[in-house]
């Protein structure tokens, strides 16, 4: 590391300006009482989609802070804009609390000797708490004398405390990314400006990140960026919207917003779209909002809305705005951040951008739609879907034929088979159009509006915006079958592939996303209750790669991933953990049928006979394994019951049960080919009886061979019946 | 406020407000670069002097190429060549952002009729092993200064920080002059007449746009950037970082060239980026370790501004 000289020099290189903390600070005790506090830290523009979160985890960081130092400061109020965070507590103390430190030494029988004078060990305690023997005290408790050292700590100002506090703090404070500035080792989100602390009338001064604490604030950034006289903090709110030109309150600045936003629409009947994320970053942005309506061209309407809705609300952080029929209208809501002197110049710069943003778009439609959609396929040849996996051309020609396949399985009508391929085929072709390369956000929703242009079938244009979804944790689902067909085989063929070149995700780094997209297939197979086997369609997709992949254990890796992500997704869910382990052996091939079963199970835990069921089963488990003897088969559960020699009964609870299980399995098997899983398991509830009659009456191990083999059996029989659903033994 | 400046009426008054402004800020007045470059921060003078421990204020605009924004000169704002004006400040002083929003001032834009915005920006350069946080400003929506606190430089950790301001002047002449297509743009009017954005650079954009996306030999392409990453490693290797830093610009606008192409494909792509990262990281080290050799010559030299916040806390080590 390079060290510099020390040496600072005054500068004349730099016209240097007054800067806010110049000025000097009369360091005085605040009054020894209870009083408001305000911290501010002033900062430049902080980035405005943090803004909440930060200011939240300073209020209880603080606050945190202070309890731990034995302080009850009761409410904090916590304020956020983009120049500033800060807290006010009505009620702060002027000093920490005073604390006696009572160390305990030797008894008073080992301190003094017969003669009363002191033995070494109490000379050594007097030694180690670096007091006078004379001034150490005697305590006297239930088990006899002690000689102790007892210190009296006053507890340090406000001044000392408050200062190494904030410091801590803002230490702690998490933040996306840190950042320095200047010449300082101090790190922050951007470079802090000042830091006030006033305590009622008294500023406190102090060292805080390497600058002087003072007692002053300032408002608005152009406003008003003079220093703004502060009686007390209790006046910190409205001395900012009064005098400074700044709403401190993020609620408040929001609801400003929203209402301001409202009455400008009221008034020329129309209504704004208000997307919350924009609003909240918005409210981010400014100190003191003023709303102005913007408006453009009508022709311009003549775009796709989505177009429209990116370009103001993404690019512009504009409102957009509609009818009471939700068409939208050419005009849109500009947040700004300051009441000007010429509003109307502000309004024609933003329509100025707005235009040019729109321009440009109306000019990329029209070069798209020159040609066809399945035209603009063909330069997919060209775009590398990754090195090794060849273009994105040979990608979606993998996704048709997997389409093709899951159609086919999933029993659809060859209309509804080309449906899926066709979308298949054309879903990647609006990527090489100027519109997806100006706004790639729109990927998928312009090569809908394409494909409807170029006369596709609709089905075909929905499903190709709809094959992106779900795009994260908690996103819409394709609504159609052939959306959801092409957007499991776009992400089995992804998963698959990258895998297959040692691109599968690492401890935190996941760069191509492949868990949302493993997610993402099980979403659809569940929620959309498509029953694919995916264990088959891995098979089918490594197989469409056409190249081999030097890891002959891909589909198994590819498949115990996606089991990893329906264990998320069962946590997700709430479900208990115990199922999934339940369920270990039924494998995840079939996610919409483990699902089911995963779902039955979690209902069936909340039955009244559910904890004997399992103790039942688990007492068949453990007897079972103890022996070594191969397991019955059959093709169904009745089947199983022809393992059992009728003829070796003797024990009518012997009979009652292989009557009984006779019944149940025979009802059961009909269910299982449905998928009923919730009534299987209610069918096994009447089991539980007729098991515990027979270990009550019998001897399991019986001295006969044959009858003993007999009766293993017949549990062997029972336990495949109890565990049909799900594995009972580990729940 | 300080009364109402009126606006530029040209490009090249425009420059020379800035020019002005910021020679009274104390910052050096440089000329621009004599190499392609996609960029401000590529001008050596940014680039190398952001590493290290020594003091640099500088001011000067650059021609900046971006041979993928070609359009033949037809796109009202979009163009393969663009002027930048740059300026830097390390260590960045405590009220840049107040100086900036005075050089607006000066070229006649009031902060109070106005609507000026920081709005979040993160920069990173994967070309040149850098990155930086800071803001785009907006000045009534539409965006025309980067501003940037230079965190990384050749990967390595800037201590003092750099600020930059990098100002898109034909954005902002565009703003100021009321047009809509930089060829419209008055670069300056004088007893010899008008000549415009467009009687300069129309011809330019156009026959440019058709090298770049037509007419450069990919295959002597590819052969030159294999020769300058080769010379820019040696001549690292002969502790010469300043030509070793030429060979990166040369590079780096090659490999853009072969992009505007589409010569390479998306990974390769990426391994192109690798390769020139790999060669600034080279230069930046080498060009730390002579100015170390050379003393650092110019903390003796340059004075360092006091600023009240920067004094080194205790428990720097």
């Amino acid at each position: 590391m390079i060290k510099k000289p020390s040496r600072i020099r005054s500068n004349k290189l730099l016209q240097q300006h007054a800067s806010p903390h110049a000025s000097a600070q009369i360091t005085r005790e605040p009054k020894p009482c209870n009083q408001p506090l305000l911290i501010e830290i002033a900062t430049e523009e902080l980035p405005a989609k943090s803004l909440v979160a930060l200011e939240q985890h300073f209020a209880s960081l603080l606050s945190q802070a202070f309890i731990e130092k034995g302080f009850s400061v009761g409410n904090i109020t916590h304020f956020s804009t983009p120049r500033r965070l800060a807290v006010c507590i009505a009620d702060f103390p002027y000093k920490e609390p005073d604390v006696t430190i009572v160390k305990r030494g030797p008894s008073l029988v080992a301190a003094y000797d017969a003669t009363g004078n002191p033995t070494p060990a109490a000379l050594a305690f007097a030694n180690s708490v670096n007091t006078p023997l004379e001034k150490l005290s005697i305590q006297e408790t239930s088990k006899g004398k002690w000689l102790t050292c007892s210190t009296d700590t006053v507890g340090r100002s406000i001044t000392v405390f408050l200062p190494e506090i904030l410091t801590q703090v803002l230490d702690k404070l998490p933040m996306s990314k840190r950042m320095r500035w200047g010449d300082n080792a101090y790190t922050f989100l951007r470079p802090i400006q000042s830091i006030t602390l006033l305590f009622g009338d008294t500023p406190i001064v102090g060292r805080v990140y390497g600058l002087t604490t003072q007692g002053n604030i300032r408002g608005h950034h152009t406003m008003h960026p003079a220093i703004l006289p502060l009686a007390s903090p209790m006046e910190y709110v409205t001395c900012l919207e009064k005098k400074g030109f700044v709403i401190a309150e993020t609620t408040k600045r929001k609801q400003m917003i929203r209402d301001k936003i409202a009455t400008v629409c009221n008034a020329q009947g129309m209504e704004a779209i208000i997307d919350e994320q924009l609003l909240a970053e918005v409210t981010g942005l400014v100190e003191y909002p003023e709303i102005l309506v913007g408006h453009f061209k009508p022709e311009f309407l003549a775009l796709p809305p989505e177009v429209l809705i990116t370009a103001m609300q993404v690019h512009q952080r504009c409102f957009a705005c509609q009818d009471k029929q939700g068409n939208l209208l050419p005009y849109f809501i500009i947040v700004s951040n300051l009441i000007s002197k010429d509003s109307r110049t502000v309004i024609r710069g933003n329509e100025r951008v707005m235009h040019a943003r729109l321009q440009d778009a109306v000019f990329h439609f029209e070069q798209d739609k020159k040609i066809s959609l399945s035209d603009h396929n063909l330069g997919l040849s060209r775009i590398v879907f990754q090195a090794g996996l060849g273009s994105v051309l040979e990608k979606t020609r993998r996704i048709m034929h997997l389409s093709h396949q899951m159609a086919h399985d999933l029993g659809m009508d060859k209309k509804s088979i080309q449906i899926a391929e066709r979308a298949a085929e054309l879903c990647k072709a609006d990527l090489l159009t100027h519109m997806v390369s100006e706004f790639p956000e729109l990927q998928g929703i312009m090569g809908k509006y394409y494909a409807q242009l170029s006369k596709e079938n609709d089905a075909v244009a929905e499903a190709i915006e709809a094959h992106y979804l779900p795009r994260f944790a908690q996103d819409k689902l394709p609504s159609t079958s052939a959306g959801s067909i092409v957007s499991i085989a776009d992400k089995i063929d992804s998963l698959i592939g990258l895998f297959g070149i040692g691109k599968a995700p690492t401890g935190d780094k996941d760069p191509f996303a492949l868990r949302r997209q493993a997610a993402g297939i099980l979403r659809i197979c569940i929620e959309n209750a498509l029953d694919i086997d995916l264990r088959q369609l891995c098979h089918i997709a490594r197989d469409s790669y056409g190249i081999t992949f030097s890891d002959p254990k891909i589909v198994e890796k590819v498949v115990a991933f996606l089991a990893e992500r329906l264990k998320t997704l069962c946590q997700e869910k709430q479900l208990p953990l115990s199922i999934f382990d339940a369920l270990a052996d039924k494998g995840i091939s079939r996610p919409l049928d483990l699902w089911k079963r995963a779902q039955a199970l979690a209902l069936f835990l909340n039955h009244s006979s559910a904890t004997s069921v399992i103790a039942t089963n688990k007492r068949v488990k453990n007897i079972l394994s103890k022996q070594t003897i191969p397991m019955i088969k059959g093709d169904t559960l009745g089947a199983l019951t022809q393992h059992i020699d009728m003829t070796l009964l003797s024990d009518p609870s012997e009979k009652a049960l292989i009557e009984a299980l006779t019944t149940v399995s025979t009802t059961i098997d009909p269910l299982l080919v449905n998928a009923n899983y919730d009534a299987i398991l209610l069918e096994l509830v009447a089991l539980q009886k007729p098991v515990d009659d027979f270990f009550d009456s019998v001897m399991i191990l019986d001295k006969n061979e044959s009858i003993k083999m007999n009766r293993l059996r017949l549990l062997q029989c029972l336990q495949q019946t109890f565990n049909c659903v799900g594995n009972l033994g580990v729940l | 406020m300080t009364a109402r400046i009126t606006k530029p009426a040209t490009v090249q008054d425009l420059i020379q407000r800035l020019e002005q402004f910021w020679s009274a800020q104390g910052c050096v007045i440089l000329q621009p670069f004599d190499m392609e470059i996609g960029a401000g921060t590529f001008h050596p003078e940014t680039f190398l002097r952001a590493i290290g421990p020594e003091p640099w204020f500088a001011a000067h605009v650059q021609s900046s190429r971006r041979p993928t924004d070609g359009r033949y000169g037809l796109h009202p704002n979009r163009g393969q060549h663009f002027y930048q004006y740059q300026v830097v400040l390390k260590p960045s002083p405590s009220d840049i952002q107040d100086r900036y929003l005075r050089s607006l001032q000066a070229i006649g834009i009031d902060p109070l009729v106005h609507d000026i915005r920081f709005v979040e920006d993160n920069w990173e350069s994967p070309t040149l092993g850098a990155s930086g946080l800071g803001w785009e400003v907006w000045l009534d929506g539409m965006e025309i200064t980067q501003f940037t606190y230079f965190q990384q430089v050749g990967g390595l950790p800037c201590q003092p920080v750099m600020g930059e301001l990098a100002y898109g002047v034909d954005r902002l002449a565009l703003y100021l002059q009321e047009k809509e297509a930089f060829t419209d743009l008055i670069w300056t009017k004088g007893p010899f007449g008008t000549v415009t954005y467009g009687d300069l650079f129309f011809q330019n954009e156009k026959e440019m746009s058709a090298y770049n996306f037509e007419h450069a030999n990919t295959d002597h392409l590819l052969a030159q950037f294999d020769m300058f990453e080769s010379e820019c490693l040696a001549l690292s290797e002969a502790t010469l970082p300043i030509p070793a830093y030429e060979m990166v610009l040369k590079a780096s606008h090659t490999f853009n060239l072969l992009d505007a192409r589409h010569a390479v494909s998306v990974s390769e792509r990426q391994r192109f980026i690798l390769r020139v990262r790999a060669m600034s990281r080279a230069v930046a080290t080498t060009y730390l370790s002579v100015r170390e050799e050379m003393g650092f010559p110019l903390l003796n030299s340059l004075e360092h501004p006091l600023q009240l916040d920067s004094l080194s806390p205790n428990k720097q080590g």
